[in-house]
């Protein structure tokens, strides 16, 4: 007889190898941190215009958002 | 908003357990299917129109793994060869009605929907939780007359549970409590993570985990553009971590999945599943859990539906507003057309 497979536990947030580029929504305030995965930073209060400064990886603006 | 179909990618078509001796009609991205199992289990899908005279195969009827059209008897293997045809010998070459590769797992039927010289079955993203021991799932399926976009965005914005949900899973605190959203891009997943703490429990888990008093409440989701969606809620008596060791026996967990699979461009089938790891015994909290969801996702399909016929009378080009809360919605939508751009046939010459 089989034993019964080990329950699975679902992961939390992604991968610890995994290459991110994260928003962090600042608590107690409305500005937004972007990070690329290159480690280049920016503060922004518009997520589009937050994603299109991430996004122009490697060429990000040196104005924020 | 628009991204519109996404083609050359795996959707769930049906449960397991709607695949079986019957034939089951389901379109997919505009596609029209006919899902049925062989007697060996194997899950077939073929296109739901007879070679001959297009009447659909869902109105016909099954002779052991084959399909005998209702019409005239053109009568198709699993794999779509037609093997025999009424009154003649000769079988024409052409006569074959196309098969989509077809993968079953964590309970679920995925097609592939595209070039199917591309389909991996590696890269379809997993709920094994749906069909592990330890685990329970409640489950449906409800129809949304509304593009899959909508849902999509709905599902990564979760502060909607506030005003949308309230008296389910909404409180307060959902929507003003900040997200941390991640992308990773090699991978195409998106990550929303809103972590609550000293919060009031929702009457959707006070009543399922017996919880009461205030709780710690984590709703960590990971979207799998086009089709899974997966949210992991931990749900815990507040200041109750997990411990040291990754093990969280002090916690309850849902795992909430999506499928979300266009029908149409403007229709969707909405497939929700609630997996649980703790009162795995008890029928009455499967019901309760089963009706609580339904009903929430009956509010989110009248909503959407809703949204559906204002983006119909809208003129072209109106702009939306986007906040800090549609972060990770705006996140998928890059995803998605990344992905419907890479399914494009490249243009000739």
């Amino acid at each position: 007889m089989t034993a019964p497979a080990a329950p699975v536990t679902p992961p939390l947030g992604p991968p610890a190898d995994a290459e991110l580029i994260r928003v962090r929504w600042l608590p107690g305030s409305d500005r937004l941190v972007g990070t690329c995965h290159c480690g280049a930073e920016t503060v922004a209060e518009d997520p589009v215009a937050l994603w299109e400064w991430l996004l122009a990886h490697p060429n990000h603006p040196e104005n924020a958002p | 908003m628009r991204t519109g179909l996404v083609r050359d990618q795996w959707y769930v078509a049906a449960y397991a357990d709607e695949v079986g001796d019957g034939i089951l009609a389901r379109t997919v991205l505009g596609e029209a299917l006919v899902l049925y199992r062989t007697a060996d289990g194997t899950p077939v899908a073929l296109a739901d129109r007879c070679v001959h005279r297009r009447f659909p195969l869902s109105l016909s009827q099954r002779d052991g793994d084959r399909i005998v059209c209702g019409y005239h008897g053109f009568t198709y293997d699993a794999t779509g060869t037609c093997v025999a045809v009424p009154g003649q010998t000769r079988i024409p070459r052409t006569a074959r009605v196309p098969a989509y590769p077809v993968v079953e797992l964590d309970s679920l039927v995925w097609v592939w929907i595209g070039d199917a010289e591309k389909a991996d079955a590696a890269a379809i993203p997993r709920a094994p939780w749906l069909s592990s021991p330890g685990w329970v799932t409640v489950r449906g399926m409800e129809p949304l007359a509304a593009r899959y976009e909508l849902l999509v965005d709905n599902l990564l914005d979760l502060s909607h549970e506030t005003y949308l949900h309230g008296g389910y899973i909404g409180t307060p605190e959902v929507a003003q409590t900040p997200i941390t959203t991640e992308v990773d891009d090699a991978a195409g997943v998106v990550y929303v993570s809103r972590r609550m703490k000293d919060v009031e429990c929702p009457p959707f888990y006070a009543r399922s985990t017996g919880i009461d008093g205030r709780i710690d409440r984590w709703q960590d989701i990971e979207y799998h553009p086009p089709c899974l969606y997966l949210l992991h809620a931990r749900i815990a008596p507040t200041g109750v971590e997990p411990a040291p060791d990754g093990t969280d026996p002090g916690a309850f967990h849902a795992e909430i999945v999506y499928a979300i699979t266009p029908e149409t461009e403007t229709t969707t089938h909405d497939f929700w599943m609630v997996a649980r790891d703790f009162a795995l015994d008890d029928e009455s909290v499967s019901e309760y859990l089963a009706e609580s969801n339904r009903t929430v996702v009956l509010q989110d399909v009248t909503a959407l539906d809703a949204l559906e016929r204002v983006i119909a009378t809208e003129p072209e080009g109106y702009q939306e507003l986007s906040i800090n809360i549609d972060t990770g919605g705006l996140a998928a939508r890059r995803l998605l057309a990344r992905l419907r751009d890479a399914a494009r046939p490249v243009p000739a010459g």
